[in-house]
């Protein structure tokens, strides 16, 4: 990737330590470099504690960078402050201003930015229709549902039109239809808008339903950057592979058969479909069955080579098996991936 | 860069007003009278360091009484004031009952009333003769313990209360709901989570108890003396200063000691804060339950017994006018400057001075004190700047642990010329309302703080992030958060200097006398008409300090605030 | 702030830097405290550029009518300030540490049991009213007349609750010696000297009466026979004194020899306490010039305004104490309920100071234990 000489946000080589208890330092973000162009939604994908939500707080300007730069439209941020950067930040429980209500809690940086009243009253009505409040303006906000606060705090973040949208977990602490309801509304809005964001989640499917591109992250470095499909197809190294869910790996030539979390099949005796891996088969034993979305899945006890691994193996198009039954099992190639050692 | 260097200014500039004003009218005094303490002439005019006191002091049998004294009622007190103010914190603030806000506003009075008024109060009671003469407290261990508690019920009662209102009710549901009895699931949910609040409650009263001074030495009569007694002796009397000093330092080491395990204690019940629920969890008293009833049957014993009747018999003698008939008259003499003309004021211009003067002081320690909370309220990145803010905490709770005539001598050696400025602030009125702010500094601090600690730190993130400036974060969150308390914090601030007599009593001037003054000198004079009067300003005194306390609470709203 | 070097030099430096910016911070505060000091300007000028304004340091119990006060000031063309750091046990202490920048111009309150004290410390700008009596004069402490202006006098004597004898049909007692006597067992409640300044005169009338040698014998047999110690004169006066009306159990406490005049019936006729006026210790208060003084002229004026006659006459009214002026004529009440005694006890100021401590710890001995 070049440098980002033209618009959007630029990281260079960015660096974030925090004094640890006793003396010295722990570093959370270890030198990471990323671009995320005019318009675009990047997600920052990684297990707790990998650096991201470091890494988003020092892009915010709430930590200080210890090393390396950041860079809006090409201009270096170190000398402007956290209120001057223009950038929106979402965090996970929404920190909405207790002693206001939900309109002035979206007008706030409306306020802070000078904006006229009819201005600002026009803005919120306006950001509440878009987050499906319509109507919420003189509403406390303890009266709230997580859901409707996370809302209200993303109306907040979107209401003063921030260069940048930083969104920290914002759907983390919801519950799970609502966490996918509200993932496909938040790309939508971003759409919308036309919002640059950077959205830091765990959760890789939160990350591939939100953003353009995913940049994976493990022990404050990034291991890779992707669209996701393409994240998908050729994760970059093992790590990779294993955070995005993939369940095993087979030693192949010069790397790993990444076999992905429906990489693996039951199939009838003499089965041999389109990409089924005709040189490979293998026998295992039936753990548990459980209905997944209305598709089969067993889990199983087998050796793909690697010793005895317990594996889920889709079952669709069988009979279902029982728990105890020996099966047949077969790799499913587009679920299948190389990766490099 | 530039950013960081400003907010660093800011911050030096917050914490070092609140220290420069806690040097020049609190160290400097204190520090120079004791350095006189240690210092000697050397024969040839010049002055040498001289520690023998130390050893002179320390080796006298009485000293050792004194600090078991000290340490003995101020462990008692606080040991009694603790039992007793725990279940007294759940019937004020968990349960709902009517008039609950006058009796909260009633515990706090004896906090400000002057000492010497309580103290002949009490011993009106004491005596033999008196109503509970036949106890035989007087010139006991027992009695000061009990008039310990009487000033001090207060502080553990509203501690507590402030946490336990706040509390979320389903961790002990939960323990009863898996066979808990209502005792067990108190002892083993409820109290671990007071723990900290009770501990913090203890370390202040501790800090009351071991300094207390004129309810010592009116009750204790001559055999419980304690360091603060000695010192005010020492000082005032004999001019004693080497063994004064030896025993400032002794004190010192007491409180400093007590400071320590408050501090611990109360950053422990920050975590606890977060336990808490938004909304209050009070319910009706409910007296046909063991639950509330004990409590309750004790909160009245203590509040009936322990307060009412003390405070009945000032206030039904205060209606007794000279010639024997019951009557306004005392109150009516208000206007007057006593029998024979005792006072240089009417007692109702003192009450103007009174509420001016305190007025005063509840803004400069607001200003002062709301600022330490502020800077007090921030965890710093760095380790040692984490150490600084601690320090500072604790530093502006010394000024309840020093004794007033220790400090009040010492602004005579000192103010005179203030950093060699041509004002002569000893004989200045102003000095008045600034010594009593330095007593209501540490009270508007732990109102304050809690609230400023209970705040996320990401709120303040969000309000930059939009586009605050750090001056409009401040206003916009710490604030706006910190209002409410802000108002019990000059709730406090204000009854606190209305009470304060020890630093006032050397500073006030005739003309100028203060409510607290004018009373000690009326009650200092032969006369029923003058003992009638003093009694009288002292029930006005309660009254509005009362009231005060009880449009504090008003203000208090629902926001969390409270501690001592 | 830790980026800077650390070496010894330099962070002392920035210490010091630190220091001037809080002081700079209360340098700002302080003209601001001074300045809304209010109408009056005499509070904070303490540049001696004013001589219209004379302080007087004092204790609590001063008092002077305001016609008296102000027809000085309009004849004197001085504006009188007063300060009062505390009670009347305190002030020398205050004088002491504060003679090298004295509170005031000129001091009353001073009595014999502490001028020596504060005589040799050098607080006082010898002085003395050039036309003063010589029976005022006198009463002056020896060897510090000229230093010394007595002001006003008083005796610190046992009270008795005339009422309780009558009714108890007991004789009351008369002498010090009586109040050891079995018949007056638990009737005695005095004040400590330790801490209040009548229990200490009336220590002195004990060393008066009996010596150095026998005082502490007396109190071993005032303590035996069920002596009570309060530890202010508002204590036990209030609280254990019978004769106040307040339910106190005592019959006999220590307080004035003018404490009777507040005692008298509504009629007028009589007063239902009395002093034992052969228990008495006889109080002088001085008045005097500090050195150091920033208007010593003034100081003296004051002082001589102190013995003047109008003066004089106002003691009794404000202060409850007699006037050193013996020829001033007292109020009718006081001839008739509170007369001062014949001949009261008397110690050297100059033993007093000596050996003040050393027998307020052999009374505390031999009393307390």
């Amino acid at each position: 990737m070049g440098p980002a000489s033209h618009g959007g946000l630029a990281v260079r080589d960015v660096v974030v330590r925090y004094p640890a208890a006793r003396g010295g330092s722990t570093t959370a973000v270890d030198g990471v470099s990323l671009d995320v162009a005019q318009g675009e939604i990047l997600a920052l994908l990684g297990p707790s504690g990998c650096g991201k939500s470091s890494l988003l707080r020092a892009v915010a300007g709430l930590e200080p960078v210890a090393a390396g730069r950041v860079l809006f439209d090409g201009a270096d941020l170190a000398r402007v402050p956290v209120h001057r950067r223009g950038f929106g930040l979402l965090f996970q429980d929404g920190q909405l201003f207790p002693h206001r209500d939900v309109a002035r809690n979206v007008a706030y940086g409306l306020e802070t930015a000078g904006a006229s009243r009819a201005q600002r009253e026009a803005r919120v009505r306006e950001l509440l229709d878009v987050v499906g409040l319509a109507g919420y303006e003189r509403r406390a906000v303890v009266t709230l549902s997580g859901g409707e606060q996370q809302r209200v705090a993303l109306a907040r973040a979107l209401a003063p039109r921030p260069r940048l949208l930083l969104l920290d977990e914002p759907l983390s602490a919801l519950d799970r239809g609502l966490r996918e309801r509200l993932a496909v509304d938040v790309r939508t809005v971003l759409r919308e808008t036309g919002t640059t964001a950077v959205f830091v989640t765990h959760d890789h499917d939160e990350a591939f339903t939100v953003a353009d591109r995913v940049a994976v992250m493990a022990a404050g470095r990034v291991l890779q950057v992707a669209r996701p499909a393409e994240l998908w197809r050729a994760p970059a190294c093992r790590q990779v592979a294993e955070f995005l869910g993939y369940q095993a790996f087979l030693p192949d030539g010069d790397g790993w058969l990444a076999v992905g979390p429906t990489g693996l099949r039951v199939v009838q005796s003499e089965e041999s479909g389109p990409g089924v891996v005709a040189s490979g088969e293998w026998h295992g034993v039936v753990a548990g069955t459980v209905l997944r979305r209305g598709r089969a899945e067993a889990t199983v006890d087998v050796d793909l080579g690697a010793g005895e691994q317990r594996l889920v193996a889709i079952a669709d198009g069988v009979e279902l098996p029982e728990d105890g039954d020996k099966v047949r099992l077969v790799l499913d190639a587009r679920r299948c991936a190389h990766v490099p050692a | 860069m530039r950013r960081i260097r400003w907010g660093w200014l800011g911050w030096t500039l917050a914490a070092g007003l609140p220290l420069a004003f806690l040097g020049v009218f609190f160290a400097w005094p204190v520090v120079a009278l004791v350095v006189q303490g240690f210092v000697a002439e050397d024969g040839a005019g010049g002055r040498v360091l001289d520690l023998s006191g130390f050893a002179e002091v320390l080796s006298r049998p009485r000293t050792w009484r004194l600090v078991g004294q000290t340490l003995g009622q101020a462990t008692a007190g606080t040991a009694l004031a603790v039992l007793l103010g725990v279940p007294g914190a759940y019937v004020l603030y968990r349960c709902r009952f009517p008039g609950r806000t006058l009796v909260r506003g009633l515990v706090t009075v004896p906090f400000v009333l002057p000492t010497v008024v309580v103290g002949v109060a009490f011993r009106a009671l004491f005596a033999p003769g008196g109503p509970l003469g036949a106890l035989g407290l007087e010139e006991s261990f027992a009695g000061i313990v009990v008039a310990l508690v009487f000033f001090n019920y207060a502080v553990v009662v509203r501690t507590v209360g402030g946490l336990w209102e706040r509390l979320d009710p389903r961790a002990e549901q939960a323990a009863r709901a898996l066979g808990a009895t209502p005792w067990r699931a108190f002892r083993t949910v409820t109290l671990p989570a007071l723990g900290p609040a009770v501990a913090s409650a203890a370390s202040v009263v501790f800090l009351f108890c071991a300094t207390a001074f004129g309810v010592v030495l009116v009750l204790g009569g001559l055999r419980y003396g304690t360091i603060e007694t000695e010192i005010w002796v020492r000082t005032t009397q004999f001019l004693d200063l080497r063994s004064a000093a030896v025993l400032s330092v002794l004190q010192l080491v007491v409180v400093v000691g007590a400071l320590l395990v408050g501090a611990r204690a109360r950053t422990r019940r920050e975590r606890a804060l977060h336990l808490s629920s938004d909304r209050s969890a009070a319910h009706p008293l409910r007296l046909r339950s063991a639950v509330d009833a004990v409590p309750a049957a004790v909160t009245a014993a203590v509040v009936v017994g322990l307060l009412v009747l003390p405070l009945a018999g000032l206030v039904a003698r205060s209606f007794r006018g000279p010639d024997g008939t019951w009557g306004l008259d005392n109150y009516v003499a208000l206007s007057t400057t006593g029998g024979r003309n005792t006072l240089a004021v009417t007692v109702w211009e003192a009450l103007g001075n009174s509420l001016r003067t305190a007025f005063l002081a509840a803004a400069i320690a607001v200003v002062v004190g709301g600022l330490v909370a502020l800077v007090v309220s921030r965890r710093p990145r760095a380790a040692g700047a984490r150490r600084a803010v601690g320090a500072l905490d604790a530093l502006f709770m010394l000024p309840l642990g020093v004794s007033a005539v220790t400090v009040g001598f010492g602004f005579l050696i000192t103010l005179d010329r203030p950093l060699g400025l041509d004002v002569d602030l000893r004989t200045s009125g102003l000095l008045v309302p600034v010594a009593q702010a330095v007593v209501a500094i540490p009270l508007v601090v732990r109102t304050v703080l809690p609230v400023l600690r209970a705040i996320d730190p990401r709120l303040r993130d969000a309000a930059a992030v939009l586009g605050a400036t750090p001056g409009r974060v401040l206003r916009d969150v710490d604030a706006s958060l910190a209002l409410r308390s802000l108002g019990l914090a000059v709730g406090f601030a204000f009854a606190v200097s209305l009470g304060e007599f020890g630093a006032t009593s050397f500073l006030a001037r005739p003309d100028s006398a203060t409510l607290p003054v004018v009373i000690y000198r009326l009650i200092g004079r032969p006369g029923a008409e003058n003992y009638g009067m003093a009694l009288a300003a002292s029930v006005v005194l309660a009254v509005l300090t009362a009231t005060v306390m009880m449009l504090a609470e008003r203000l208090r709203g629902d926001r969390l605030g409270g501690e001592f | 702030m830790d980026h800077g070097p650390t070496g010894g030099a330099p962070s002392r430096r920035s210490a010091a830097r630190r220091r001037t910016t809080a002081g700079v911070a209360v340098a700002g505060l302080l003209p601001l405290l001074a300045a809304c000091g209010g109408s009056d300007p005499a509070d904070t000028d303490a540049t001696g550029g004013t001589d219209g304004v004379v302080t007087l340091v004092t204790h609590d119990s001063f008092a002077v009518s305001e016609d008296v006060l102000a027809d000085f000031e309009e004849r004197s063309g001085l504006t009188v300030e007063q300060v009062a750091p505390g009670d009347a046990g305190t002030l020398v202490n205050q004088l002491v540490l504060t003679k090298d920048a004295p509170l005031g111009d000129a001091v009353f309150g001073v009595d014999n049991t502490y001028a020596t004290r504060a005589v040799d410390a050098g607080v006082f700008e010898p002085y003395q009213p050039a036309d003063l009596a010589p029976r005022v004069a006198e009463l002056a402490p020896e060897g510090l007349d000229g230093t010394l202006t007595p002001v006003d006098r008083g005796d610190v004597c046992m009270n008795l609750d005339d009422t309780w004898f009558a009714d108890h049909d007991v004789a009351p007692p008369a002498t010090l010696e009586d109040l050891t006597k079995p018949r007056y067992a638990d009737l005695t409640v005095v004040t400590n000297p330790a801490t209040s300044s009548p229990g200490l005169a009336f220590l002195l009338a004990t060393i008066g009466a009996f010596g150095t040698d026998g005082f502490q014998d007396y109190w071993a047999d005032l303590r035996d026979n069920g002596l009570k110690v309060a530890e202010s004169w508002e204590d036990a006066y209030y609280v254990d004194f019978s004769g106040a009306g307040e339910g106190g159990q005592r019959p006999v406490a220590l307080s004035y020899a003018t404490s009777p005049a507040f005692t008298v019936t509504e009629d007028g006729g009589s007063s239902t306490t009395s002093a034992m006026l052969g228990t008495c210790f006889r109080q002088v208060e001085y008045a005097g010039v500090l050195a150091g003084a920033e208007n010593p002229e003034g100081a003296k004026e004051l002082v001589d305004f102190l013995t003047s006659e109008a003066f004089q006459a106002d003691v009794p009214g404000q202060m409850y104490m007699y006037p050193a002026d013996p020829d001033v004529e007292l109020p009718a009440d006081w001839q008739e309920f509170a007369p001062l005694a014949d001949e009261p006890f008397a110690v050297a100021p100059s033993e007093v100071a000596e050996h003040r401590d050393e027998w307020i710890e052999q009374w505390t001995a031999t009393v307390i234990g």
